[in-house]
């Protein structure tokens, strides 16, 4: 069973790799559109002398935008286009396991966010001379990977969602989109919100992933200062997973009851 | 002999809709077994029972022996379905890697799902556009490349709804004839075709179950449904817009089996379809028709097909 899975997640990663990147296009509207957004608020920082810190953490902050947008609109509403196009149907009767195919699409998501991030970042930080604490990359790729993890695990339910109430659900994507880039201070620290904001934000896995790195790389903390970041992003990653991988099979079997697995525009 | 399917007293509720109705059916290993009936008459809904995506709401539907409602696991190892309207795969892949993709969903090995690919477009003839992305294919070549990976897992029943919907005739023609030798390959695999196509079920199945408002009607061999009407008498008629009235009345002549019309309003034409017992009444329609001030555009006598056993049994023209 685990073996299929992985199968069935490679599978689904590399069609989601290798279908985005046949088309090398998609760098521009990726990359560069968001480069100019966070140049827009960088240029603003600089032209009110605001500290390095503001800059650097904006700059961080952008890269990580792509993943949320990515989680809303090809991850949680996934299900549903499979749905519309007929490939839904054919995943249950195949056998394979749907955990797979929603590990798949967080791969190879994850995979082409990330190679946008670092367009981003790279380029921000080049243009806009950021120092970043490069002493510090080990342990940022750790909070990055665990980031990813409880962010694509909150996808996954997400995608289990979208099976039950279909195409209704846009309307949260829509809803879920800036609130939730805001609330994750992505371009500012989200310290700035009352304390009982900031724990409530402590649930979003980009807030706590951003805040960590910002803390690594800008204001030059280790390991052990924000291990808390990293104990709190494992507990999210478990219990997002245990929930979606529970929703998934509750929203199968409640399809077959209903017939939304097989009927379309619902 | 060995049953595929069998079904005992289904029904299936969507809301207060009664999508089928105390469903009993039994399909052998080996056949073409086909499910003629107009939309909404049930089919899909069946179909979709069978291969498990939906559970009944009352009776009993076993697959190969193993019952939808709590075996559906082992149910799924055993079937694949190929439904023409469905458009499956992802536009971006090449037909060859859409294929490998499904392989890996049916638990291929890695390199074991590109070898068996390979040679199932080398048995199709699929080179040409193994390497086309799906979004650049044809039709006919789209559908090819479905019925491919309908039998990736070497099903051992095949559900094919409507798989030449939208085809031209030669494409048509050439799935029809992959569908007629794949199953002449192997005895112990079995096909579930819905169609409208009268030539198509005449042509592929070897039973047919007649399907109307989620109901069975008939079930038998296409020879024995013919024999239904393989007496009667079948006339098309074209004539000038005629009215509800007049159609009652035509019905109400002694003889007449079955009757089923259209009407285009835009042409101010009708079209109807009349099955009679006896030659000779055509000339009370006639008459009748000429009184109420009908014009005759067209009469033409018809060889029996499904089509009028449909209209025989159920009342109605299948489309």
């Amino acid at each position: 069973m685990m073996k299929h899975m992985l199968k069935v997640a490679y599978a689904r990663a590399y069609v989601r790799i290798k279908g985005t990147n046949r088309d090398f296009t998609h760098y521009i509207a990726d990359v560069f559109l968001p480069l100019l957004g966070v140049s827009a608020i960088l240029f603003a920082y600089k032209a009110l002398n605001a500290p390095e810190i503001y800059l650097a953490s904006a700059a961080v902050g952008a890269s990580m935008i792509a993943f949320w947008y990515n989680i809303l609109w090809s991850m949680a509403s996934q299900f549903y286009w499979e749905k519309e196009q007929g490939n839904l149907p054919l995943f249950i009767t195949s056998g394979a396991p749907l955990t797979g195919i929603l590990l798949g699409m967080a791969l190879g998501g994850a995979f082409n966010m990330t190679l946008r991030a670092l367009g981003v970042l790279i380029l921000t930080i080049l243009l806009f001379n950021i120092k970043l604490n490069s002493s510090a990359l080990l342990p940022t790729l750790g909070l990055f990977l665990l980031t990813l993890s409880s962010l694509y695990s909150l996808g996954m339910i997400f995608a289990s969602s979208f099976l039950k109430f279909g195409r209704s659900v846009s309307k949260i994507n829509e809803l879920l989109g800036e609130p939730i880039l805001f609330l994750s201070g992505v371009y500012f620290p989200i310290n700035v919100f009352p304390l009982a904001i900031q724990i409530l934000v402590s649930l979003i896995p980009l807030a706590l992933g951003i805040e960590g790195m910002r803390e690594l790389l800008i204001l030059n903390k280790n390991f052990y200062d924000i291990i808390w970041v990293y104990i709190a992003l494992i507990f999210l990653t478990i219990v997002f997973a245990y929930i979606a991988i529970k929703l998934l099979k509750k929203m199968e079997n409640e399809g077959r009851i209903t017939g939304s697995i097989t009927l379309k525009w619902e | 002999m060995e049953e595929v399917v069998n079904t005992i007293n289904l029904s299936r509720y969507f809301g207060d809709l009664k999508a089928l109705d105390n469903v009993n059916l039994k399909i052998n290993k080996g056949e073409i077994f086909g499910l003629l009936g107009p939309n909404g008459s049930g089919k899909s809904t069946l179909i979709k029972i069978l291969a498990t995506l939906l559970l009944p709401s009352e009776g009993e539907a076993y697959v190969l022996g193993y019952n939808v409602r709590n075996e559906f696991e082992k149910i799924r190892k055993l079937i694949n379905i190929v439904a023409g309207d469905d458009r499956p795969g992802y536009g971006v892949l090449k037909v060859k890697e859409s294929l490998w993709f499904f392989s890996q969903l049916y638990g291929y090995g890695i390199k074991e799902g590109w070898k068996l690919v390979n040679s199932l477009i080398q048995e199709f003839g699929m080179q040409e556009y193994a390497d086309k992305r799906l979004n650049r294919l044809s039709s006919g070549m789209y559908q090819k490349y479905n019925f491919v990976r309908g039998i990736l897992n070497n099903p051992r029943l095949l559900f094919l709804d409507e798989p030449t919907v939208g085809l031209d005739v030669n494409i048509a023609n050439e799935i029809r004839a992959y569908i007629k030798s794949w199953i002449n390959e192997d005895k112990e695999r079995t096909i579930l075709l819905t169609t409208h196509y009268m030539a198509e079920a005449q042509q592929l199945c070897d039973r047919i179950a007649i399907i109307h408002k989620g109901k069975i009607v008939r079930v038998d061999t296409v020879e024995r449904l013919l024999s239904l009407v393989s007496n009667e008498h079948v006339f098309e008629l074209k004539t000038s817009l005629i009215s509800e009235n007049i159609l009652s009345n035509i019905k109400s002549i002694e003889g007449i089996k079955a009757l089923a019309s259209d009407n285009d309003v835009a042409s101010n034409i009708s079209n109807i379809r009349i099955v009679t017992k006896d030659e000779s009444i055509i000339a009370d329609i006639i008459s009748l028709l000429r009184d109420s001030k009908i014009r005759i555009l067209n009469l033409n006598k018809e060889e029996p097909t499904l089509e009028d056993v449909f209209l025989y049994l159920v009342g109605r023209k299948l489309r």
